[in-house]
Formats: C-alpha cells, sequence, structure tokens
C-alpha cells in the first residue's frame, strides 16, 4: 500500500469513528448542557471544558452502541445507509467496542474531574438512550419519541450538577422544556422520513397514526412547551429578558406548527419546523445564561 | 406571579388532558394488535402526564409558601 493511500485510510477510519458520535446532534446536546451550568452559578472554565469533553463522550457513546444495536435497520434507510456499519466500514463489534470505551471514559471523567452526580445522571442519560429508547421503545411503539426524549433532556441536568452539586426545581423545568421539546422537533423529521421508517418496520408516530394526527400531537405539544417555557419565571428563576425571548422563540415554534398543518404540501413547513425548532432551543437556554448573567 | 403560574399551567394540562384524550380515545393507536399493546401506550402517554402533574404541584407550593419573616430587634414583624 502506497503512504498516500495508508493517509487516505487513516483519515476515513478518523472520519468514520467520528460520524459514530453523530457529531451534528452531539453539538445541541452540549448547548443545552452548558447554559444550565451558567444559570446554576458562574463554573471554572476548566470545569466547562471538562464537562464537555465527558458530555461529547458520553452522547457519543450512547450514539455508537445506538448505530450496533440498529445496523439491521439502518441499512433499509436512506438516511442511515452511509452509515459505517451498513457501509462495511467498520465491524458492528469494533462499533460497540468503541461506544462502550466513551462512555467508560466519560464515566470516569466526570467522576473523577467533576463530581459523581454529574457522572451519574450523565450514564443515567447513556443508559435511557440505549436501554429504554433504542432497545426497546423504538421499535415497539409510535410513543418511543416521547418517551425516549427523556434521555436527550438528561444534558440540562448534567450541567446543572456539574455547578451546583444538587439538581433542583428550576433543573427539572429545564429538563421538561427538552423533554417536550423533543416530540415536534423530531416528529417534523419524522413527517419527512415515514417512507424510509416505513420500508424500516420502525412505528413512528407519522406511520401508525398518519400524518393529521402526528401534526395534531405536535401542536398540543408546542402548545405545552411554551406554557412550560414561561413557568421557571413564575417562581423567579428568571427575569423579563428570558420571558419575552421565551414568549417570543416559542411564538414563532408554534406559528410554523400551526402553517404547516394549514399549508398542502406541507414538506416545506415541515422541514422550517424541523430547523427552526434547533434554532429555538439553543435561543431558548441562550436567553435563560443572558437573563441569568446580565440581569433580567 | 402566581397568576402567570396559573395560566402557563391550566394550559399545559390541557395539552396534556389532549395527548391523553387522543390515545384513550383511539386517535393514536398502538402500532401491534395485541391486547396489551394499547394499555402499554396508555401507560406511556399517562406516566409522564403524572409527572408533570406532580412537578406542577411542587412548584405551586413552593411559590404559595409563605416566607419566613425573620424578626429583628425593636422592628415589628
Amino acid at each position: 500500500m502506497s503512504q498516500a493511500a495508508a493517509g487516505a485510510g487513516e483519515r476515513s477510519l478518523v472520519s468514520d469513528l467520528v460520524m459514530l458520535t453523530k457529531p451534528r446532534i452531539i453539538s445541541l446536546l452540549l448547548v443545552t448542557t452548558a447554559a444550565p451550568m451558567f444559570v446554576a452559578g458562574t463554573p471554572g472554565w476548566s470545569t466547562v471544558l471538562l464537562v464537555m469533553i465527558g458530555g461529547y463522550l458520553m452522547a457519543g457513546g450512547a450514539n455508537a452502541v445506538n448505530m450496533y444495536l440498529d445496523q439491521d435497520i439502518d441499512d433499509r434507510m436512506a438516511r442511515t445507509r452511509l452509515r459505517p456499519i451498513p457501509g462495511g466500514r467498520m465491524a458492528p463489534r469494533a462499533v460497540l467496542a468503541f461506544g462502550l470505551a466513551l462512555a467508560v471514559a466519560a464515566t470516569w471523567l466526570l467522576a473523577r474531574y467533576v463530581n459523581v452526580l454529574t457522572a451519574t445522571l450523565a450514564l443515567g442519560g447513556f443508559y435511557f438512550y440505549v436501554f429504554i429508547y433504542t432497545r426497546w421503545l423504538k421499535r415497539t411503539t409510535p410513543q418511543n419519541i416521547v418517551i425516549g426524549g427523556a434521555a436527550g433532556a438528561f444534558p440540562p441536568l448534567v450541567g446543572w450538577a456539574a455547578t451546583t452539586g444538587t439538581v433542583d426545581l428550576t433543573a427539572i423545568y429545564l429538563f421538561l422544556i427538552v423533554f417536550y421539546w423533543t416530540p415536534p422537533h423530531f416528529w417534523a423529521l419524522a413527517l419527512l422520513k415515514q417512507a424510509d421508517y416505513g420500508r424500516a418496520g420502525v412505528p413512528m408516530a407519522p406511520v401508525v397514526w398518519g400524518e393529521r394526527e402526528t401534526m395534531d400531537q405536535m401542536l398540543w405539544y408546542t402548545i405545552l412547551l411554551v406554557a412550560l417555557t414561561v413557568i421557571p419565571v413564575s417562581f423567579g428563576a428568571f427575569g423579563l429578558t428570558y420571558l419575552v425571548a421565551a414568549l417570543a422563540s416559542g411564538g414563532a415554534l408554534l406559528w410554523g406548527v400551526v402553517r404547516m398543518r394549514r399549508t398542502t404540501p406541507w414538506t416545506g413547513p415541515a422541514w422550517w419546523v424541523y430547523k427552526y425548532s434547533l434554532l429555538y432551543l439553543a435561543l431558548l437556554f441562550a436567553a435563560m445564561v443572558v437573563d441569568r448573567q446580565v440581569g433580567g | 406571579m402566581p397568576l402567570l403560574f396559573l395560566i402557563a399551567a391550566s394550559i399545559a394540562l390541557v395539552c396534556q388532558g389532549a395527548l391523553v384524550y387522543a390515545v384513550l380515545a383511539g386517535r393514536a393507536p398502538a402500532s401491534s394488535p395485541r391486547p396489551g399493546a394499547r394499555w402499554a401506550e396508555v401507560a406511556w402517554v399517562v406516566i409522564p402526564s403524572l409527572l408533570l402533574l406532580a412537578v406542577l404541584v411542587a412548584t405551586w407550593i413552593g411559590i404559595m409558601e409563605p416566607v419566613a419573616v425573620i424578626p429583628v430587634a425593636g422592628v415589628p414583624a
């Protein structure tokens, strides 16, 4: 093998290992981990860095194990066909070992250098994603995203615990916000990819309930979400700056879901809801930090 | 601020109620015709509802909790 070919092979392995961690998804998880750290107090930058590294490793490990467990259906969906296992570039056992190694490293790092509660909560998110969502609910119920959403809601608890060593009512509301944000966010994508999920036999809501009922439920979840985002203001966790941001950004999300329900074809508005919901969550958590650090 | 909580919590509970009703009414059915599957669907929507209710009740109790007044010498509490 030439040096150029060997170099290309190494680059390909590195890019496959990065792909196993699903870095684009993790970037938002890190926002919802970091922001609560600054809402809860004034953490040192070394703590923030350690939590970001630990959070990336834990979430990346969970995503790699997810790809190991879903290898049979990833091959049947266009969206996932090019992943390292269905693409034939990595052995399934190597992917599993990689994922578990990342989770072990993350647990050690967080427990040793941050605190045990932070490590426990991060590990809780890993177990929830791997066993409750991927292994159990994903293939058995259209409520998979609703309950599975709890896995993605662990990061705010992780960030909060890293700064304070505890979890309080405000942290629980941050958990609930991500939990109730997940269905409208993910079902927008599921609506667009429903043929893929149908082929793979994954009972996502649009496949089982149909488009109309899924959109109705997205609307209920979005209204519920916007209502929940203002409750922390009522017990003094945030002030006016956050309230205005929550209502304005939440109102835009609600408008997007309503527009999706009323438009034919709905695919364009559904893409808008999917993409905007990502921005919405980041904006909401940024507003929390600004409110706390600058003053509401 | 209790008013803001009451409005937001009421909206949240109405929405959660609508989500439970959709499952009970069969508009959001289970993916399998097995008899147990329907009850599992009901459980998956009822459990978060109960947890949400518990958090809202805890929040309300926290909001209504009287603030402790620390008597200061010479100043009527």
